[in-house]
């Protein structure tokens, strides 16, 4: 799993000491101007420019890195696959038409096309790697209250936080107990296994939810959620650094949002 | 104010798809009391706890705080939980908030105190449990130990007066047992009353002001621990086993010895009926000296280069301040539980100690020397070096 | 059946997220009604529970990820639709916000999906089966599977109007491999329930979820 790798991560990386805020603003900013982007230029120019921050001056592992970005990279590789050979087109320079409704085809706008959506996927993800690298969870619970996020909102969401590691560690000592029991050795053994395990973990956090409820009663529990000071100032050069990134990330948005691999037909 | 702070009487209780558990109890506990109540799996224990804190409420029968009855409404139990703060026995139930600070401040919190005074409590809190700096750190990052001490310490951060721990040292190693049960006795001696309960008697035993011995929801026998696991038939029926240094006396008595009166509780006390078994005392040396430093004297930095100048000497700290002292100011420890007593086996040997304490513990390490002497009839020189 | 964030531009994904506020507004009102306020973190715990069960992912084709979605679960166990657009939206919060897992923008698409969708699918058509059969495990199934089923679709037609992905391939393929996935979700969330109902029938005898 990787939550707890990443927590752990964010807790001890080298921008820990940023503000909080404008490590979202850098992340959530580079999101959107990937998202908005027309052309495959920016996106890519932001993946770059994130990917190196992460790496050189959060000084995360690049192996770790790989590691991370490797599932949701495959996952955009194929999807991009399927675009490039089912979007269509006017101009086919390939195609094949194995069964009467099944037809691909590669063509220049669905080559244009599965880059640029490729383009926009790297920027997106590096962009939300960036913050969940750089940024421990309880930061950003300090950040949701900041934003006056409604207090039952970043209440619910701080109890989910906590549990979920209780649970997951259940979860993966259950399954353990399955496994040496060769729970798994069978397909059919497997999906009841597997069945029941889910069933084990729900009725766990049924638990751990009256569990809670108990706990906070025990406390005097009277509505009220402990405040977490500790906000650290926006310093003058991580500021500007952002603030630079942001703007070049913009112009190159508006100005190559027509700019196309293989030109011909835009 | 009275004198007896908690108070059951004849309880029952039964859960909702089961037997009775709690089948006609009543005893008390007074104010400052240590008490244990001990007892196998199933006997009732924890179910007899939840009930100090209005968690459970009796089928039949009285539950009272400070002479009167627990009231059940929403207020009345707040204002109950304020005095009488409970830990679990598994830590992860009680600990509610993702760091360390927000989870021991939330009793605090909702108490209503203001912030700075939420900071204060936390950070003495933190002191008392050994988990100075801890502030940030996720909850679920923590070891089996250190979530158990977030525990005590969330409770202890709301200033209660009673203390119900169930299975205090469950799922902690035996330096933790020892650490978790000094803190409890720390507490004590600044007035708190605590109730544990447990099934190791061992622990029990030398600890407790008065143990109860619980089974199948009934109380089988309640007293001085020496005579509570005194009687071997109703320990037995306890499903418990006699402490070891109870049942070598008991053993050493039936052979036909003639035994000091008062029944041994640690090794220094059992040492002294081998002495008289034997007739004769071993330690013929002259006894070595004790000296006692109060760490929150106002230092001149003395300490470390005292301890330094002496190279051989067995140094014992008492407290979680003394420990922390030591840990600062790179002071090597060779004892942190019960020290008084190796202490004292040491200077019979004729070698000297010191010990590093503060506060009450000061004047108890010397009335423990001063009891001793009494008994024994050897005198053990004990210096204060500097006192606050 | 997660959109990551590229797949849809922000205009539509805006829209998106409007519906889902709107839902998520109404699930806070039920929630408000039905339960009391120190039962609320039951939610936020039932939350981490599905987080958990979805960690176990499933690495599909057309860029999004097929695993476990829980939205007819939690409706059934918790008796209502609400519930689930509830306890959805909370998985899909963190999943997205605190791990980073999951996309921010179409955070508001994968609610309406997963939640609004799969929830209401998921409570109506499980009590519409056991009017017919009867049988709680069968209906369980039968509604666990169209909860996965017809979000699927829904995304595919989402992805066909972002210009994601053509319209008739696209739902093709993510129906039939969601007809697929959701025969296990089906069993898994069969299984569940009767595990709930032996181990512990409080929680289902409780009204609309709520514990005594």
């Amino acid at each position: 799993m990787f939550e707890q790798l990443l927590e752990d991560i964010a807790q001890t990386n080298a921008l820990r000491e940023v503000n909080t805020s404008l490590k979202l603003a850098a992340g959530l900013g580079a999101l959107l101007l990937s998202l908005v982007s027309t052309g495959y230029v920016a996106p890519l120019f932001i993946a770059i420019v994130v990917s190196g921050a992460i790496l050189l001056l959060a000084r995360i592992d690049p192996y770790t890195y790989g590691e991370l970005f490797v599932a949701p990279v495959s996952f955009a590789l194929l999807s991009v696959a399927a675009i490039v050979l089912i979007s269509g087109g006017s101009d086919a320079l390939w195609s094949w038409q194995p069964l009467p409704w099944l037809s691909f085809s590669i063509t220049i706008e669905s080559i244009n096309q599965g880059l640029f959506i490729f383009c926009r996927t790297l920027g997106g993800m590096s962009a939300l790697l960036f913050i969940a690298l750089t940024t421990p969870m309880t930061d950003l619970f300090v950040v949701m209250r900041q934003c006056r996020l409604p207090e039952v909102l970043v209440e619910l969401v701080t109890i989910v936080y906590r549990t979920i590691f209780i649970l997951l560690d259940q979860l993966v000592q259950c399954y353990h107990a399955q496994v040496m029991r060769l729970g798994y050795s069978t397909r059919r053994e497997s999906i009841r296994s597997l069945a029941t395990l889910c069933g084990v973990v729900f009725i766990a956090s049924w638990n751990a939810g009256e569990d809670l409820i108990r706990a906070r009663d025990l406390r005097c529990y009277d509505g009220k959620l402990v405040v977490l000071g500790a906000v650290r100032p926006v310093e003058l050069r991580p500021a500007l650094a952002v603030a630079g990134f942001l703007i070049v990330s913009s112009i190159l948005v508006v100005l190559t949002g027509k700019i196309t691999i293989i030109s011909g037909i835009p | 104010m009275t004198s007896i702070i908690l108070e059951a009487r004849d309880i029952r209780y039964r859960y909702l798809r089961g037997d009775e558990v709690i089948r006609g109890i009543s005893f008390h506990v007074r104010r400052g009391e240590k008490i244990a109540i001990v007892g196998p799996n199933g006997a009732g224990k924890s179910t007899l706890l939840m009930m100090f804190d209005g968690m459970l409420r009796p089928d039949a029968g009285t539950m009272l705080y400070d002479g009167r009855p627990i009231l059940y409404d929403a207020r009345s139990l707040r204002t109950l939980r304020k005095r009488v703060g409970f830990v679990l026995q598994n830590p992860d139930q009680q600990i509610v908030a993702p760091t360390v600070y927000q989870d021991v401040g939330f009793g605090p919190t909702n108490l209503g105190l203001p912030e700075d005074e939420v900071k204060r409590v936390v950070r003495e809190a933190l002191r008392a449990v050994g988990l100075e700096g801890f502030d940030l750190r996720p909850t679920h990052r923590l070891s089996g130990g250190e979530k158990k001490r977030v525990a005590i310490a969330g409770v202890l951060a709301m200033e209660p007066e009673v203390l119900v721990f169930d299975e205090p040292t469950s799922s902690l190693d035996p330096r933790g047992s020892e650490e978790i049960m000094e803190l409890l006795d720390e507490l004590n001696s600044q007035g708190k009353t605590i109730v544990v309960s447990t099934h190791d008697i061992e622990l029990a035993y030398p600890w407790a002001h008065r143990a109860i011995l619980m089974v199948d929801g009934m109380i089988l026998q309640e007293g001085f621990p020496e005579i509570a696991f005194g009687d071997r038939e109703l320990v037995r029926r306890a499903h418990l086993s006699t402490p070891l240094l109870l049942d070598i006396y008991h053993e050493l008595s039936e052979r036909g010895f003639a035994l000091p009166t008062r029944r041994p509780f640690s090794v220094l006390d059992i040492l002294q009926v081998i002495d008289q078994v034997c007739n004769q005392t071993r330690c013929r040396a002259s006894p070595g000296t004790i000296a006692v430093h109060d760490v929150d004297a106002p230092d001149d930095g003395g300490l470390a280069g005292w301890c330094a100048a002496r190279p051989g000497i067995s140094i014992g700290a008492m407290g979680t301040r003394a420990k922390q002292r030591a840990a600062d100011e790179e002071i090597p420890l060779h004892f942190t539980y019960g020290v008084v007593d190796k202490c004292i086996l040491r200077a019979l040997l004729g070698e000297n100690t010191a010990i590093l304490t503060n506060g009450g513990m000061v004047r108890r390490v010397v009335e423990r020397v001063e009891e001793y002497s009494r008994q024994s009839g050897v005198e053990i020189p004990v210096t204060i070096l500097r006192s606050s | 059946m997660h959109i990551p964030d590229s797949f849809i531009p922000i205009g539509q994904a805006a829209v998106y997220w409007l519906i889902a506020l709107v839902f998520i507004a109404l699930a806070l009102r039920w929630v408000r009604r039905e339960m009391s306020d120190e039962k609320v973190p039951l939610l936020a715990v039932l939350a981490a529970g599905v987080f958990a069960l979805q960690a176990f992912n499933i690495p599909v084709t057309m860029g999004t990820s097929g695993h476990l979605v829980g939205g007819a679960l939690v409706a059934i166990v918790l008796g209502s639709p609400f519930a689930a657009v509830f306890v959805l939206s909370l998985v899909l919060i963190v999943q997205g916000v605190l791990f980073g897992d999951g996309g921010l923008t179409t955070m508001g698409a994968n609610i309406v999906n997963m939640g609004v969708i799969g929830g209401f699918v998921g409570y109506y058509s499980y009590q519409g089966l056991m009017g017919l059969t009867k049988s709680m495990l069968a209906s369980a199934a039968g509604a666990a599977w169209l909860a996965c089923f017809i979000p699927a679709l829904a995304a595919a037609v989402e992805l066909a109007f972002a210009g994601t992905f053509p319209f008739g391939p696209g739902l093709v393929s993510m129906g039939i491999y969601h007809a697929l996935i959701g025969v296990i979700e089906a069993g898994i969330t069969a299984v569940v329930i009767k595990l709930i109902a032996t181990a512990r029938p409080d929680i289902l005898d409780s009204s609309a979820g709520v514990p005594a």
